[in-house]
C-alpha cells in the first residue's frame, strides 16, 4: 500500500513547505496522483515556492513548463520575483497571466533593463485594455498579449507619439498618477478599467538589482506604481482635486448612449453636437448653456430628447454637471448623463445578461480560431482547465 | 486523569495535562466537563495512540505557543534528537502517526512528521522517490522518455 498516497492535501502541502521547488517538482514527477494533488494544491504554491530570491534554475523555459500547471485559485495571493536573472519581462507576463486575478502582493527586484520592458509592456497592456473598455469589448488577458505584444507595442507607439507635450504634463511628472490620467484623459480613455486584471492587488514593492540613478530610479518606480494602480482597477483621477466632473461620468454618458440600441439615432445627432450651425438651430439649447454656469442644477441634458424613452427623472437633473469648461472636452461633455437607474440598467440588464455570457464564449472561440495552429495547441498546453465565464 | 478509548477498545489512562496537548481532546474535556467516561477515538489505534501518548509525555513541559510557531516557523528540516529517535519507525506508522497528529490536532506532533517525510525526500530524483515510498510510475512511456530526454528535471513533467 502507498501510505503517502493516502495523504490529504492540508497534509501534503505542510511536507512540501519544508522542501525547494526542486524538490517539489522531482516529488511531483514521480506519479500522477501525486503530481495531479501537487498542483491542484494552493497551499502548496502559496508559500515560498513561487518563487525562491536569487534562484539561478528559473529562466523562462522553466516559467513555461511549470506555471501553467499551477492551479489558479485564489488561494496564491503573493508573488517573489527577486532577482531571477534569467527571467525575461515575458516570463514575468507569463506568471501574471496566471495569477494576476489573486495576487494581493508583489515584489519584485530586478535589473533596471527589465523592470523598463516590463512597465512597456504593462503600458502597452494597460492601452489596450482602456481602449477595449470604451469599446465595450471583452478585454485582453496577458495570453494574448504575449502572443501579440510587438503589434500591441507599436500600438503604444503610434498613440504615444500623439500625446501633446504641453507645459501642464511636465509639469506633472512629479506626479505620475496624474500624468498617466492627464495622458488617458487626452486619449479620451477611461481613468478606471472596470474590469482590472490585478483585481486583489493592495501592496506591489519594486527595487533595482543593479545602480540606477536616484532620479531615474523614482521615476521609473513611480511609473510602475501608477500603472499598476490603473491595473489593479485604481481610479487615477480620484486622488486630483480637480472641480471639474470626472472623466468617467462623461464616458458613462458616451457608453450608455451608444449601447442603447434604440438610440442609435442619437450617434447622429451627437456628432451634429459638435458643429456649431446645429446648436443655433436650437435656441433652447442655447439659452441653457448660458444660464449653466449659474445654475446647473436646472439643466437638462444637453441631448434632451422627450422623445426618447429614457426620459431623465428629476433626480437626473439635480446631477446634471457643469458645463465643460475646456473646449477640448466638449464632445466628450455634450451627452446627456445617464440617471442612476438608468446606469444600473446597463451594468446589469436583467434580461439580456445570459445574451452577454453566450457572446463572451463565442467571441473566445471565435478569436481562438484566429490564432494559428501552433498558438492554439500552445493555449491548450497553458490552460488545461479553462476558467468558465 | 483522563481516559482515551482507541479505535480497537484499548483504554489509556493519562495525565490531563499529556493529553491536553491534543487540542480535539482539549476542546472535547471544555466541552464535557468533569467526567469519567472515556473518550472514543475511533480513527487511531492502539499501537499508534501509545506512540503518540509517549510523544506527549515526552513534550508535556513545551510551552503551547500557537500562534507564534506558525509565524516563527521556518523551513528548517532540523529535528530535535529525541524526536527523530522517535520518529525512527516504518513508514507505515510514520504516516499513520501522521494522519493521528492531524486528526488529534496536535501541531508540534504533526510538524515533525511532515519534517521527516520532507527529509526522506529532500535530494532525491523521481526514480528514487518511488522506491523510498514504493509508488508506481503510472507515466505513459512517450512522457517517460520525454523526460529522460530533456536534460532539465524542469521539464520532466511537461506535456501530460
Amino acid at each position: 500500500m502507498n501510505h503517502i498516497l493516502s495523504l490529504d492535501s492540508s497534509i501534503l502541502a505542510n511536507i512540501l513547505e519544508y522542501l525547494s521547488l526542486k524538490d517539489v517538482i522531482r516529488f511531483a514527477s514521480s506519479c500522477r496522483n501525486l503530481r495531479q494533488l501537487t498542483f491542484d494544491t494552493a497551499e502548496v504554491w502559496s508559500g515560498h515556492l513561487l518563487f525562491e530570491d536569487s534562484s539561478e534554475d528559473v529562466d523562462d523555459q522553466v516559467i513555461a513548463s511549470l506555471i501553467p500547471h499551477i492551479t489558479r485559485s485564489y488561494g496564491i495571493q503573493s508573488l517573489r520575483l527577486v532577482n531571477l536573472n534569467k527571467v525575461s519581462p515575458m516570463g514575468i507576463l507569463q506568471v501574471f497571466d496566471q495569477f494576476a486575478h489573486a495576487l494581493q502582493d508583489i515584489e519584485i527586484s530586478a535589473s533596471k533593463n527589465v523592470i523598463k520592458d516590463l512597465t512597456r509592456h504593462l503600458e502597452a497592456f494597460a492601452l489596450k485594455l482602456a481602449l477595449l473598455q470604451v469599446a465595450n469589448l471583452i478585454p485582453l488577458t496577458f495570453l494574448e498579449y504575449r502572443s501579440r505584444s510587438q503589434h500591441y507595442i507599436e500600438q503604444l507607439g503610434s498613440y504615444m507619439s500623439e500625446s501633446p507635450k504641453s507645459e501642464e504634463e511636465k509639469m506633472a511628472v512629479c506626479n505620475s498618477h496624474a500624468e498617466l490620467s492627464a495622458r488617458l484623459r487626452w486619449l479620451r480613455l477611461p481613468t478606471r478599467l472596470d474590469d482590472p486584471p490585478f483585481e486583489q492587488l493592495e501592496k506591489i514593492k519594486i527595487t533595482f538589482t543593479d545602480e540606477v540613478e536616484n532620479s531615474d530610479r523614482i521615476f521609473a518606480t513611480l511609473k510602475f506604481r501608477s500603472l499598476m494602480a490603473y491595473l489593479a482597477g485604481a481610479n487615477l483621477e480620484s486622488n486630483l482635486d480637480s472641480d471639474v466632473q470626472p472623466h468617467r461620468d462623461t464616458h458613462d454618458g458616451r457608453w450608455y448612449s451608444i449601447n442603447r440600441k434604440h438610440k442609435i439615432s442619437d450617434l447622429d445627432s451627437k456628432l451634429d453636437d459638435v458643429q456649431p450651425s446645429v446648436v443655433n438651430a436650437q435656441p433652447d439649447y442655447e439659452v441653457n448653456q448660458q444660464c449653466s454656469t449659474d445654475s446647473p442644477t436646472n439643466v437638462p441634458p444637453l441631448h434632451y430628447n422627450p422623445e426618447t424613452p429614457s426620459k431623465p427623472t428629476p433626480v437626473d437633473l439635480q446631477d446634471t454637471p457643469k458645463m465643460p469648461i475646456n473646449n477640448k472636452r466638449k464632445f466628450a461633455h455634450a451627452e446627456p448623463r445617464p440617471s442612476e437607474e438608468s446606469k444600473k440598467a446597463r451594468r446589469s440588464p436583467p434580461t439580456s445578461q445570459p445574451i452577454v455570457k453566450v457572446y463572451r464564449y463565442r467571441r473566445r472561440q471565435s478569436s481562438n480560431s484566429e490564432q494559428s495552429e501552433e498558438t492554439r495547441s500552445q493555449q491548450h498546453v497553458y490552460r488545461p482547465n479553462p476558467v468558465s465565464y | 486523569m483522563v481516559q482515551l478509548l482507541s479505535s480497537d477498545n484499548e483504554t489509556f489512562t493519562v495525565d490531563k495535562q499529556v493529553a491536553e496537548r491534543s487540542i480535539l481532546i482539549k476542546n472535547m474535556l471544555e466541552d464535557v466537563g468533569e467526567s469519567d467516561a472515556p473518550i472514543p477515538l475511533p480513527n487511531v489505534t492502539a499501537k499508534i495512540l501509545k506512540k503518540v501518548i509517549d510523544w506527549c509525555e515526552h513534550h508535556r513541559g513545551d510551552p503551547v505557543s500557537q500562534q507564534e510557531e506558525i509565524n516563527d516557523r521556518k523551513r528548517l528540516t532540523e529535528i530535535d534528537e529525541w524526536d527523530q529517535k522517535f520518529m525512527e519507525v516504518d513508514q507505515e506508522t510514520l504516516f499513520e502517526i501522521i494522519l493521528a497528529a492531524n486528526y488529534l490536532d496536535i501541531k508540534p506532533l504533526l510538524d515533525i512528521g511532515c519534517k521527516t517525510v520532507a527529509n526522506m525526500i529532500k535530494g532525491k530524483s523521481p526514480e528514487e522517490i518511488r522506491r523510498t515510498f514504493n509508488i508506481v510510475n503510472d507515466f505513459t512511456p512517450e512522457v517517460r522518455q520525454f523526460g529522460i530526454i530533456s536534460h532539465c528535471y524542469f521539464l520532466a513533467m511537461l506535456s501530460t
